[in-house]
């Protein structure tokens, strides 16, 4: 679906917005798969160039897949505050890279013109960027939430308990979490992938977690990341959920392949701030990652990177509590190895802190990449140095029901050690309660699954 | 079968020494994700409880078969229900009930018009499972995570169960039985008259009043105290019975079957029964039941022994058994089997056990097949039986050769089997439908394999038709000691 | 990391030392050991300050090696050979390639077109592909017990099987040109899956009837988690016969044939 353009600012090199936002992007698999990358260095760094000319207006009014077929580019455009765009609509991306790096820049600076920015911006000067400025920009954005607990505060770094169990088993679900909170993570969210997306699977799952959560009284919110349509009659029907999630992409036809589309979202934002546990307000949760659109043909041939923009424009629209990319779990086809992991980490991570979302990540890998274990602690460390507001966790890094490993519980307390960091507030006294934490450190006590028996 | 699909509905019938109730079940079928799984009964609801009925007789000996009858269709009827729509379950005669000279033919009988596929059964040892299981002595070792006994004091006997609830003990995630411990001590064994005066002692109480030269006679209005001293005994007997070895000759003299070699420590106790139940609240007259059961439940509650024991409270007291039957009685074969489907159901098909195979090849291998087909010629008439089983208890490696030896094993072994007679293959490892296929090719007799299933020697086999959307089929394995 | 209590120091320790042997320590110790055994997930392993153990570390390493040694090694030409497999190849390169280019793999290069239609039976009713996918391991592992189960199973059943072949660099798909060249009936593609850290040996079965390029995944049925400690590959091996014969009678595959067909994964 190419978008014709007339515009001046694309350069004679070039045919649109869409073919100069992808050839423009670092190496990734993904867009050679789909036949949209550069061909060579010299031509990504030309399209690079002349995207760095290009006008906000220009990305603006060329949408890259047009808004009369796709309700993705509507939400986007729609949600455009119009004076600031109005400010803002004649910098080059080139200037829009350079307010963003320039010394007096912070959070106050970036939440003033984030309401004129649309995902297409967003995209477009992450391209420009290399790791460092990606990582400097994230650091300066705070953009916390609050469901039970509050996440993303400055100094703090959260965790996803994530204790998920091929075979659905509850009693290994809680087992799980009792080694999770002993490390202590899980002050983001208790969040688990079940295998069997069924509304019996999902209660089960929340009952089971719910009740943990209140026996022990701990500050955080569940999640059971069934389809949001089981979850709906989930917890219609009574299950006890503090957060609804669902799993997003950058097109129309994108979400149609995840079975969803911009009317049940809402319908699940309406139902979640009316019947879920937790007192809010954010509660919904998204996960996205780069290449989605393509696996399931509905990329409209737009560069992963630019539809993985549009995903956190569509999640903007709920005010999540969390958003995450799972950004190596798609397999070598669509990002190779550790360094085309760690570049699309650090891109998302700053694409979505850029539209305000509260964003997290799960760095992680599957066992046909070029990838290990050592790739996305690097990620890690980088990504806590920019402040993500959360990550990932598993027992030893290894998720035996997805089949891949992400970042391990030990993890946690290592980055919080690195760049003196602690756990979100009411979840740190909580450890401390639980003579899990003093003095800004584990205690003896944990890594002990026990405890909590 | 039922309209879901999802699930089947099960019917429990308990004809013991005092009472006879019927529940109605409903069993939630899944099978569980990751492809290679079979399907397990995820839930278990109970749907109907009929009321509590004395059992009728005709006379001391004899059970009014057509009494049990008529309050059975009466309790399905309440229910709701025509026998055309039970899917499973069980009938279990227990107790002393289960010695009246009528009592098997009562069984099938109830069985046959209960349902399409409800198992009769009975014997101690599978009524103290039942009961265990129905008490929810099961799931509190499951969720102690640790052994917890069900002592099940009925009318006629106790009867103790003890379970291992660790999680690396259980089977396909069932906790597991680790014994069973049976005596003749109920509160039914001693009988008033409305007078008070004492109407019937039935042998194994006789035993002890001999033993203890107790001055109780029938006929006579016997002295508050003596029973008391009779009650104790009794109590005693039950703390003997699951304290030990080493056990008090008495205790050996009114066990029934095997008593254990080695003592267990237990987790938790929990107590079930006409009688088990009114330990925790005993009735305030201990003689409203007409009989010894209120004295004898004092005596154990006040047992100083009992007192130090780690007492849980039970989900089903009186009905236990019952519950357990129409519960716990069913269990699903894996998925992946053999079947001639026309030759199902099949009932009360005698199990012998060939044992652990792995050792063994080339011509060894018919030897204990061979065994165990002279065991069951011994034991059974074969023309009288719907067909025999034959309970694997290792194949050994599961490759294709070997698997092929097994067959030409089996195949040499059932030439001693007359052709008609239907043979079902039990092996608990997941090879059935191979095992199956390798048989169909060796020879033409009819068959039926099935897999991931426990059974022992001297079991019987109940096996019903598949279930709708699980290639498995619901199997009761049972006992039927008279 | 028991700190030591000596009583002649200043500084009190930071935890009081538990004797080692009492009752306590002794339960907690059996209660960490059940988690540990009764849970797939590597729970219980302890930690050497902020950090995993070196054991548990050297383990996960070990488990990692083994799924991608799995990934990047090729099936064997012995086993290939035993098996008495028609050896083709895909139009992918090498094994980077294989990994990235999806589409490559479900195509056979020219060699392999004209080898197929030179030494493979036409229009069989069954004909059965075996790829290394990703993982060879999982073929090594599994397809000599079940090619065997399905090979005598389809005999029995009077289904006639065409020319087993093994495709190097192929994807589930490939299984549609094969078929399709050959005129088959129906196609079963035996692939190793994406290793996990659990076991690297999980090999899948797809099925399809009709096979044609460019056949949509719900029209394939599936067998997976084919390995010792799931589906034994003997048992896989009947349980393809029975699943053959039924496509073959119902001239259909994947959700044509049971609307709730199991679980399905692509690799």
């Amino acid at each position: 679906m190419a978008v014709k353009t007339t515009t001046p600012d694309v350069g004679d090199r070039f045919d649109s917005v869409v073919e100069v936002l992808a050839k423009a992007n670092e190496p990734k698999t993904g867009d050679e798969l789909a036949g949209i990358a550069a061909d060579s260095d010299a031509e990504r760094v030309a399209a690079k160039r002349a995207l760095a000319g290009i006008r906000l207006e220009t990305l603006r009014e060329n949408p890259v897949v047009p808004a009369d077929e796709d309700e993705v580019t509507r939400v986007i455009q729609e949600a455009v505050r119009e004076p600031i765009y109005e400010e803002i609509k004649d910098w080059t991306v080139a200037d829009l890279r350079e307010y963003l790096v320039a010394m007096g820049t912070g959070e106050r600076e970036i939440a003033a013109i984030r309401p004129g920015l649309t995902s297409e911006m967003i995209a477009a000067v992450t391209k420009l960027m290399s790791n460092l400025d990606l990582a400097l920009v994230t650091s300066r954005m705070e953009v916390p939430a609050r469901c039970n607990t509050t996440v993303g505060e400055r100094g703090t770094l959260s965790f996803r308990l994530q204790p998920n169990d091929p075979a659905d088993d509850v009693s290994n679900i809680v087992d799980a979490t009792r080694e999770g909170l002993s490390y202590g993570v899980g002050d983001a969210v208790i969040g688990v992938n079940p295998v069997q997306d069924s509304v019996e699977t999902t209660t089960r799952i929340l009952e089971a977690t719910h009740e943990f959560i209140e026996a022990w009284d701990v500050p955080t919110q569940n999640c059971c990341l069934s389809h949001v349509t089981t979850q709906m009659d989930a917890i219609r029907e009574g299950a006890p959920a503090d957060l609804v999630f669902q799993s997003l992409a950058g097109t129309e036809a994108g979400n149609d392949e995840f079975g969803v589309d911009v009317d049940l979202l809402d319908e699940a934002h309406d139902l979640a701030q009316r019947r879920c546990v937790s007192s809010g307000p954010n509660v919904m949760y998204f996960e996205t990652g780069q290449g989605a659109e393509l696996s399931g043909d509905a990329h409209h041939g737009v560069d992963q990177l630019t539809l993985e923009a549009r995903c956190y424009g569509l999640a903007k629209r709920y005010d999540p509590f969390l958003v995450n990319t799972v950004v190596g779990f798609i397999g070598p086809e669509y990002l190779y190895d550790g360094r085309q992991v760690i570049r699309a980490g650090l891109e998302d991570v700053f694409m979505g802190q850029l539209h305000g979302i509260p964003m997290g990540i799960d760095a992680c890998y599957t066992n046909h990449m070029g990838a290990d274990q050592n790739d996305i602690e690097n990620l890690a460390v980088l990504l806590a140095a920019a402040g993500a507001n959360y990550f990932i966790t598993v027992p030893m890094g290894d998720d035996v029901m997805l089949n891949y490993q992400s970042n391990s519980y030990h993890d946690a307390a290592a980055l919080w050690e690195l760049f003196d960091l602690e756990p979100a507030p009411a979840f740190r006294e909580w450890l401390a309660e639980m003579d899990l934490w003093r003095e800004g450190r584990l205690t003896e006590r944990a890594g002990d699954p026990t405890i909590f028996t | 079968m039922s309209a879901d699909p999802e699930s089947l509905t099960s019917v429990g019938i308990d004809v013991g020494t005092t009472t006879t109730h019927t529940v109605v079940s409903r069993l939630r079928v899944e099978t569980p994700p990751g492809g290679a799984a079979s399907p397990e009964i995820v839930d278990r609801e109970i749907a109907f409880r009929g009321p509590v009925r004395e059992t009728p007789l005709l006379d001391r000996e004899t059970i009014d078969v057509e009494g049990v009858a008529a309050f059975v269709e009466r309790d399905l009827e309440a229910a709701g229900l025509e026998p055309a729509d039970v899917d499973t379950g069980a009938v279990i005669v227990t107790g002393e009930t289960a010695r009246r000279e009528n009592a098997e033919p009562l069984v099938h009988r109830i069985a046959a018009d209960a349902g399409r596929f409800v198992a009769a059964a009975a014997g101690a040892e599978l009524e103290a499972a039942l009961a265990g299981r129905g008490s929810g002595a099961a799931g509190r070792a499951a969720d102690l995570d640790g052994v917890v006994a069900n002592v099940d004091v009925g009318g006629g006997t106790t009867n103790v169960a003890i379970f291992e609830g660790r999680s690396d003990g259980r089977e396909r995630g069932r906790v597991r039985v680790r014994e069973t411990r049976c005596l003749d001590v109920g509160g039914r064994l001693v009988r008033f008259d409305g007078d008070g005066r004492i109407g019937s002692i039935s042998p194994p109480a006789e035993a002890l009043v001999e033993a203890l030269e107790l001055p109780l006679d029938v006929d006579e209005h016997p002295d508050h105290e003596t029973l008391a001293m009779l009650a104790e005994a009794m109590a005693d007997r039950v703390v003997d019975l699951l304290e030990g070895p080493p056990f008090d000759p008495l205790t050996r003299e009114l066990a029934i079957g095997e008593l254990p070699a080695e003592p267990v420590t237990l987790d938790g106790v929990v107590f079930s029964g006409g009688v088990g139940r009114l330990v925790d609240s005993p009735p305030a007259d201990p003689f409203a039941y007409g009989d010894l059961g209120g004295l004898l439940a004092a005596a154990v509650r006040e047992h100083e022994r009992v007192r130090s024991w780690p007492l849980l409270e039970p989900a089903e007291d009186l009905r236990a058994t019952v519950v357990g039957a129409g519960t716990e009685s069913t269990t699903l074969s894996g998925r992946t089997i053999s079947l001639e489907a026309d030759l199902l159901p099949l009932r009360n098909v005698p199990v012998v056990d060939v044992g652990d195979l792995a050792g063994l090849g080339g011509s060894r291998l018919c030897d204990p097949l061979e065994g165990a087909l002279a065991r069951l010629r011994e034991l059974h008439d074969l023309p009288d039986l719907d067909a025999v089983a034959l309970a694997i208890e290792n194949v050994g490696p599961l490759e294709y050769e070997r698997l092929g030896s097994i067959a030409d094993a089996l195949v040499s072994a059932l030439e001693s089997v007359p052709p008609s007679l239907p043979v079902v293959v039990v092996v608990r490892q997941n090879c059935a439908k191979v095992l199956g296929q390798l048989l169909e090719r060796r020879h033409d007799r009819s068959l039926v394999v099935l897999d991931e299933l426990a059974v022992r020697d001297g079991d019987y086999l109940d096996v019903g038709t598949p279930i709708t959307g699980h290639d498995s089929v619901p199997v009761v394995v049972k006992t039927l000691a008279f | 990391m028991a700190s030591d209590s000596n009583p002649d120091s200043d500084t009190e320790p930071l935890e009081p030392t538990a004797d080692p042997d009492s009752d306590a320590d002794q339960a907690n110790e059996e209660a960490l050991r059940r988690i540990a055994d009764r849970n797939p997930t590597r729970l219980g392993v302890g930690r050497s300050g902020p950090r995993p153990t070196t054991d548990a570390l050297l383990e996960f390493r070990a488990d990692h090696g083994v799924a991608r040694d799995a990934v990047h090694s090729r099936v064997s030409d012995g086993l290939i050979d035993d098996l008495g497999l028609v050896e083709l190849r895909t139009t992918v390169a090498d094994t980077d390639q294989y990994l990235a280019r999806p589409d490559l793999g479900r195509e056979l290069d020219a060699d392999s077109l004209e080898r197929l239609e030179r030494e493979c039976e036409p229009a069989p009713e069954v004909q059965i592909v075996v790829s290394d996918g990703l993982s060879s391991s999982a073929v090594e592992a599994n397809v000599p017990q079940l090619l065997p189960a399905l090979l005598d199973g389809l005999e029995g059943r009077d289904i006639s099987v065409g020319t087993p072949v093994f495709v190097e660099f192929g994807r589930v798909d490939v299984m549609d040109a094969v078929g399709e060249e050959l005129e088959a009936d129906c196609c079963v593609s035996l692939i190793g899956e994406r290793p996990g850290l659990r076991t690297a040996e999980s090999l899948s079965a797809y099925l399809v009837y009709g096979p044609k390029r460019g056949s949509a995944t719900a029209k394939k049925s599936v067998v997976s988690n084919i390995h010792d400690g799931g589906l034994p590959p003997v048992e896989a091996g009947a349980e393809l016969v029975d699943l053959i014969a039924e496509m073959l009678a119902a001239e259909a595959s994947g959700v044509d044939l049971r609307e709730d067909d199991r679980e399905f994964r692509t690799e």
